[in-house]
């Protein structure tokens, strides 16, 4: 038989169990009593721990809740179309010609480095860079084209050859090598891009607010933001700038 | 009795001077007086006195062509002015300076202000003569002294400059001449100039590579007056591709033909019944822009005008022309619509319309310039008929091949005009200009030579390479139009 006692009657409010020896041979478990300090210790140091972390993501002055590596794509299909149109508007019916059909939604990427010893550092992809160039130029290939075939149909000619062929038989190049040649440049240089774009500074940050030094010694403050693997930092004196990745 | 009297002598004296009122207003051309004054004009950086006017218009400064010779007598551009006589009428000659009179004896020097103050009203009259600079006859209004003995001739700087080709500009009504230099259209910004007061649209462009090089309201609707038969030539040619008609036809002139040519449209007196030869017919359309021509031969192509203007208008819809072209009538004269409320219709199109169809008939049929290109000829089927050409820019400039000129009341002045030249690879162009509502006939001619002149300098400038715009291979033009023209031409030669 077992005798079991309840916690509330034990002075200490522990459990206790007593096994005993019963005539039949079997034996009671016996409750050993646990002492409350260690638990106390316990969760001091969690506390602790807590607070030791929170300090570090938190508390301290130069560190970002994610520093990494950050893009952003910097739209420019509006420059290039300016560019394209003035080409086309030195030829006859060049007006005509709706340049935005062919060049739309040229984007180059602009990588944002963040360290966590304060460092910010922005460059142009030249990967991208040299891939809007190319997208841009074939627009304008294809606005030439257009623009070739109503000249001929202006002047009533009736010919099976295609604008290519006819480009090829008169200068014995292609159309794209003609205007790579002689064509206007539609985008920004890549230094004047980096230039624009680029940057190093260095920073000092809260927990929401941040403060840029520049290389000559201006000073910009901004708030920012992480939220769902997107970077924004927003200048007080200007636009807000959006980023991608974090990784 | 006496009071009568004095009543019907009053009366006789007021339709005298009313006789001689009207008299005067109906000389046009002539003036009671102009205020001549003393120009100064600037040559090569020395400067003359040169007797000028201002005709009706502040700045519409005609010069003396008698003092400017004396001003060029020192420079390679140097002339002598003669005044003859041409088919009983004034004719006037500039001929490059040989210092020799009549007599082939050393002419003396005269001082052409001997008997002139500045100032002084001089009795002049204007009127289009020809001028016969080098070897080439012009056709200018001249203001021409009265005074036999003193002859003078004045002549619009603006003409002066473009028909001597020379580089004139004036400025603070002082004229500066570099008889070295050619006349330079890259000094003005056509924009700028204003030349859309001088006429309602207009249009000067190659029409071989499509290039325009000047428009203003190209796009507006205008009435186009005998421009018309432009269109009428191209329904002929097709007709007579089709083989429905012939070049040995006979065309006989309808009643209806008759009654236009008895009317103030008339141009040949010809009468029901008569009979000519088709291609006398289509001259007399195209060269003197007979009114009754272009109907007998909207009637023996197509057996009546109205289904010969169907054809016209079914044509402007086939090769992609504006809605705004609309054709009444083969002639382009006003007609009244049928209605209680009539209103006077013309012809219309866009002055762009109108290049594109020169572009078409001149690409197509460029044997229009055959006949649009004869200044003066006999149609002898027409009872040897003199026709004689009405577009002035044949005269004007050499190689000018024509094309047609237009006049209504509502249309005012008109022309298409067409110069033919070659590019560097020796293929034909031809420089279009199409002038739509100048107030007057010289006006209309004023603007076609300026544009057509700047055409000219744009179209020599690009194909023989005179501007910079070539690279280092000199086939390869470094510009989009002259690439575009490069390509284009070469469709030409390729086409079907």
């Amino acid at each position: 038989m077992t005798e079991t006692r309840n916690r509330r009657d034990l002075p200490d409010n522990r459990e206790m169990e007593v096994r005993r020896n019963l005539p039949h041979g079997r034996r009671k478990k016996k409750r050993k009593r646990i002492s409350g300090l260690p638990i106390i210790i316990v969760l001091i140091l969690i506390l602790a721990l807590l607070i030791l972390g929170a300090s570090y993501f938190y508390m301290n002055g130069n560190r970002l809740s994610l520093p990494g590596e950050w893009t952003r794509e910097i739209d420019i299909s509006d420059y290039a179309i300016k560019e394209a149109e003035t080409y086309l508007q030195t030829a006859a019916y060049g007006d005509e010609v709706d340049v935005s059909k062919y060049i739309a939604d040229v984007k180059v990427v602009s990588e944002l480095t963040v360290t966590k010893d304060g460092i910010i550092t922005e460059r142009i992809s030249k990967d991208s860079y040299d891939c809007a160039a190319a997208l841009c130029m074939a627009g304008l290939e294809e606005a030439v084209r257009e623009l070739i075939g109503k000249r001929i149909e202006n002047t009533y000619i009736a010919t099976d050859m295609s604008v290519d062929e006819l480009v090829k038989e008169t200068f014995d190049i292609s159309l794209s090598d003609y205007l790579a040649e002689y064509g206007p440049t539609l985008i920004p240089d890549f230094t004047e891009l980096e230039n624009e774009y680029g940057r190093d500074v260095t920073y000092e940050a809260t927990r929401d607010s941040m403060t840029i030094t520049y290389s000559d010694g201006d000073v910009a403050d901004c708030s920012y933001a992480v939220a769902h693997g997107m970077l924004v930092i927003d200048y007080k004196d200007g636009a807000a700038i959006y980023y991608e990745g974090g990784k | 009795m006496k009071k009568r009297f004095r009543k019907n002598i009053a009366l006789i004296i007021c339709m005298i001077i009313m006789i001689n009122m009207l008299t005067l207003v109906g000389r046009k051309d002539i003036y009671a007086a102009q205020i001549c004054e003393i120009v100064t004009v600037h040559v090569d950086g020395v400067d003359y006195k040169v007797r000028g006017l201002n005709h009706e218009y502040d700045n519409n400064l005609y010069l003396s062509l008698v003092d400017l010779s004396k001003a060029m007598e020192e420079t390679d551009r140097a002339f002598e002015v003669e005044f003859s006589v041409k088919d009983d009428d004034d004719y006037i000659i500039m001929q490059p300076a040989t210092g020799m009179d009549a007599t082939g004896e050393e002419s003396e020097e005269e001082d052409p202000f001997e008997n002139f103050t500045d100032g002084e009203a001089v009795k002049l009259t204007r009127k289009r003569i020809p001028v016969k600079i080098g070897d080439n006859d012009f056709s200018f209004y001249i203001i021409m002294s009265t005074n036999k003995e003193n002859r003078n001739c004045y002549m619009n700087c603006g003409e002066l400059a473009l028909a001597m080709n020379i580089d004139l500009s004036v400025e603070n009504g002082e004229v500066f001449i570099n008889s070295k230099g050619e006349f330079d259209f890259n000094k003005y910004n056509f924009n700028e100039l204003g030349l859309e007061s001088m006429a309602d649209s207009c249009i000067v462009g190659d029409i071989t590579t499509g290039n325009i090089y000047y428009q203003s309201n190209e796009n507006e609707a205008v009435t186009i007056a005998s421009t018309t038969k432009l269109m009428t030539y191209l329904i002929l040619k097709e007709a007579m591709e089709k083989g429905e008609i012939s070049e040995n036809d006979t065309v006989r002139f309808s009643k209806k033909a008759q009654e236009l040519a008895d009317s103030s449209s008339g141009v040949v007196k010809i009468s029901e019944g008569d009979t000519a030869d088709i291609m006398d017919v289509i001259s007399a359309m195209l060269i003197c822009s007979s009114n009754e021509c272009s109907l007998a031969l909207a009637e023996h192509t197509a057996g009546s005008e109205e289904a010969f203007v169907e054809r016209m208008n079914q044509k402007a819809v086939a090769l992609g022309l504006s809605d705004k072209v609309k054709f009444y009538n083969p002639h382009g004269l006003p007609i009244f619509a049928e209605d209680v409320f009539a209103p006077k219709i013309q012809n219309r199109m866009t002055a762009k319309d109108m290049f594109e169809l020169s572009t078409y008939i001149l690409n197509t049929y460029p044997e229009i310039t055959e006949i649009t290109s004869i200044k003066k000829t006999k149609l002898e089927s027409l009872k040897n008929f003199e026709a004689k050409n009405t577009n002035a820019l044949l005269h004007n400039i050499p190689g000018v091949v024509g094309l047609k000129t237009g006049t209504t009341d509502k249309a005012q002045s008109c022309l298409v005009s067409a110069y033919k030249s070659e590019d560097v690879k020796g293929d034909t162009h031809y420089i279009v200009t199409v002038v739509y509502g100048c107030e007057n006939a010289q006006t209309q001619n004023y603007l076609s030579l300026l544009l057509m002149r700047y055409g000219i300098q744009k179209f020599n400038a690009a194909e023989l390479g005179i501007t910079p715009d070539r690279g280092d291979n000199d086939e390869i033009p470094v510009d989009l139009e002259g690439m575009i023209g490069a390509v284009v031409n070469t469709a030409r030669r390729n086409s079907r």
